[in-house]
């Protein structure tokens, strides 16, 4: 709530315009959107919660439900296709019990699928949060998912 | 400016600033349309209207497109018939096939396109919905399978109503209409007002059902199933049965309504004439306290309702008199119950509404006491013709009958509170009596009448000056809830219908796109006010009588019956 009130000083003048960037603001610092935010941002510019959910619910970025720690995004690009990225796909899925576009039971991992993210030499590509990991081979799933594993049980 | 333009080879008289639409339709040209409604902006989302213009490539929405003068127009070229022929055909490919099943079957705008259309075959594959209905609230049932995203009841509640309960959520093939979050409609901030059936074209929108409730209840031997009837019933339900609008079925309602079985028939309007006197005692107290003025009329549920959720600190302004449904629902399971020896519990009332709110109303807390329902089922007009459908009745072959005492006479300002400035001015003549110890000389008070958004007037009753104000559409109650916030005290009694057109034009009311029928059933109204001899509600010698039943202490208790409580209500606005 607080991070939120902040964000909106950020912007000292209501106006309907500023919907998209102070969205996307909270979005960046709370992984989501709150329903408590919909319900600030929609006071504090004089738009009904309606129209706040409406112009939310349009982008693909924006999310209700928090997102996992350790978000796992795989290319499914036609490079990264070629080079099996679909039985990497399933490995992850198998590992983690979940299948692409759901969330750990304990909110440590997501899976998703992403059409290319422009790196086609080093395919099959795999992104965890930030971190880039290329040429990524199906025996080295459960590597690279304990020592996640481990840093978070320490 | 007036120029001419071509239109399929004639040519007519067009003025500068025109859309293309309101250009063809001046001179009598029909195009079909489906997301248009007229006096909102345009938004040129359904693309039926389409037209082609000579020199231009694409085909332009005519709703949306101003005409200019240079142009050579064809309403009905092959290319534009195929094109809104194709447009139809996909809505149609995901929208379920169950027109035999849907409340709508008849009266459908996609029915009714598809059919203009002539569309014989299913040329594209059906693409199933899979959206379940939401039933939640008591008023509006919202069926998303059935939407073609016109975006008409959105337009509709955010320009009319003011409240924006629905919006596009989501894109592409998976658009839904719905409130915030997708909530049920029953935690949103919908007033229930209704006009957002009244504009969907599809069964997406559409009152609750009750009529098997009233079924049941006339079946049962055990219950004593009574019904009242609204004054804006009997003027507007002559249209579902092809008669001229406008046309007051009253007493040929009534016998009809004793065919399908009802017991006893009373008129609401008896309440309404209650209501009248309770609240003018009550404002009469406030100015000479001089105390939460001004005072609000309370008898529309879903300004009721918008007051709870929007304006938490003017609740004490609204009037605390029930509405005219629940003190005739009141008085029936109460006064009448005893009169006749019945339990409250065995009888079954029924209430005839313009009205989808008066549904969420009768199911308020508020209106239940110690487990008994003051009314216990709300038809709205709609459903009381297809009940009388339903029973094989034809309203025009009955012969005209009395309703039952002891609510059956009303005074004729009980009749008119269903325009809008009605409640103001029964009201005001009521007031008049009371300040002056006079009768009125001429009971018009032509400042309230009519169609204009807020009425006002300033008027001198004996020494006092008071202040009556009539709005209809709540977004025009915006304006003066905040200049009244801000200290604006010249007003005394404000009347506020969320429909706009008020109770005539309510979400219960037969489906129709002629504004004179609206207009028709406001003159109905008003006419029999002109003719009857009892032009105000404390001459209503029912009221009279029923009121000289109670003495002293007991005469307090009983009118206590009449009041009600509001309370805030936390909804995502």
């Amino acid at each position: 709530m607080s991070t939120i009130k902040n964000i909106l000083l950020n912007y000292p003048t209501p106006d309907r315009s500023l919907l998209l960037p102070i969205l996307q603001d909270v979005q960046c610092s709370e992984g989501y959107i709150p329903a408590d935010a919909v319900v600030l941002i929609s006071d504090y510019l004089k738009i009904p919660t309606s129209k706040v959910y409406s112009v939310s619910a349009f982008y693909e970025k924006f999310r209700f439900t928090p997102g996992a720690k350790y978000a796992i995004c795989l290319c499914n690009g036609t490079a990264c296709h070629m080079e099996k990225s679909g039985s990497l796909i399933k490995e992850f899925e198998k590992q983690l019990g979940i299948s692409a576009g759901q969330i750990t039971r304990d909110k440590l991992f997501s899976l998703s699928t992403t059409p290319c993210m422009g790196a086609c030499g080093k395919a099959p590509v795999v992104k965890i949060n930030n971190e880039f990991h290329t040429g990524v081979t199906i025996g080295q799933v459960a590597e690279l998912l304990n020592t996640i594993k481990n840093r978070e049980e320490k | 400016m007036i120029f001419n333009i071509e239109v399929n080879q004639k040519t007519i008289k067009a003025r500068r600033g025109d859309t293309i639409l309101e250009t063809l339709r001046r001179n009598g040209i029909t195009v079909p349309t489906l997301c248009n409604m007229e006096t909102f902006t345009p938004t040129g989302a359904c693309r039926i209207c389409v037209v082609e213009i000579e020199g231009r490539n694409d085909l332009v929405p005519s709703c949306s497109y101003p005409v200019e003068e240079w142009m050579k127009i064809y309403t009905h070229s092959p290319r534009v018939i195929h094109a809104r022929k194709t447009i139809v055909e996909l809505l149609l490919s995901s929208h379920p096939d169950d027109c035999l099943y849907c409340i709508r079957n008849g009266n459908c705008e996609l029915q009714d396109l598809a059919e203009q259309m002539g569309i014989r075959e299913r040329r594209l594959p059906m693409v199933k919905t899979f959206i379940k209905q939401d039933p939640s609230s008591a008023s509006v049932v919202r069926d998303p399978a059935k939407c073609v995203l016109c975006g008409r009841c959105v337009r509709f509640c955010k320009e009319r109503i003011g409240i924006s309960t629905f919006d596009f959520i989501g894109k592409g093939m998976t658009t839904l209409v719905g409130p915030t979050f997708n909530n049920q409609l029953n935690v949103s901030n919908c007033i229930t007002c209704g006009q957002c059936i009244m504009v969907c074209p599809t069964g997406a929108l559409h009152e609750k059902d009750n009529i098997s409730q009233v079924q049941h209840a006339l079946q049962d031997p055990e219950k004593y199933t009574v019904v009242q009837v609204s004054p804006t019933v009997s003027v507007s339900l002559a249209e579902e049965f092809n008669v001229k609008p406008g046309r007051e079925l009253d007493g040929l309602l009534v016998a009809t309504l004793r065919k399908i079985g009802f017991r006893k028939v009373f008129k609401t309007a008896f309440g309404a004439d209650m209501m009248v006197l309770q609240i003018v005692d009550e404002l009469m107290q406030r100015i000479e306290n001089n105390t939460l003025l001004p005072m609000f009329s309370s008898d529309c549920p879903a300004f009721v309702k918008y007051m709870e959720e929007y304006h938490h600190d003017l609740l004490d302004h609204l009037s605390t008199s029930k509405s005219p449904q629940q003190i005739t629902g009141n008085l029936i399971k109460h006064h009448f119950a005893r009169q006749q020896k019945i339990k409250a519990e065995n009888i079954h009332s029924v209430s005839l509404m313009p009205c989808t709110a008066k549904k969420f109303e009768a199911q308020r807390e508020e209106n239940t006491h110690r487990g008994i329902t003051d009314v216990d089922t709300v038809l709205t007009t709609r459903e009381l013709a297809r009940l009388i459908r339903l029973y094989g009745l034809d309203i025009q072959q009955v012969t005209p009958e009395l309703p039952d005492s002891p609510f059956a006479i009303r005074s004729s300002a009980g009749k008119i509170v269903g325009a809008s400035g009605g409640v103001a001015e029964a009201v005001y003549r009521t007031l008049y009596f009371k300040i002056t110890g006079k009768q009125m000389v001429n009971f018009k008070v032509t400042a309230l009448r009519g169609n204009k958004a807020i009425k006002e007037v300033q008027a001198r009753i004996g020494s006092t000056k008071i202040g009556f104000a009539a709005v209809n559409g709540l977004a025009n109650a915006f304006d003066l809830i905040k200049k009244i916030k801000a200290g604006r005290d010249d007003l005394h009694f404000i009347e506020v219908m969320a429909c706009p057109g008020s109770c005539i034009s309510g979400g219960g009311q037969p489906f129709t796109k002629n504004a004179e029928a609206i207009k028709a059933r406001m003159k109905t109204l008003y006419d029999i006010d002109e003719k009857e001899s009892i032009k105000v509600a404390h001459k209503n010698p029912s009221v009279i009588d029923l009121l000289d039943k109670y003495q002293g202490r007991e005469y307090e208790s009983f009118r206590e019956n009449f009041k009600t409580t509001f309370r805030p209500r936390e909804v995502l606005r």
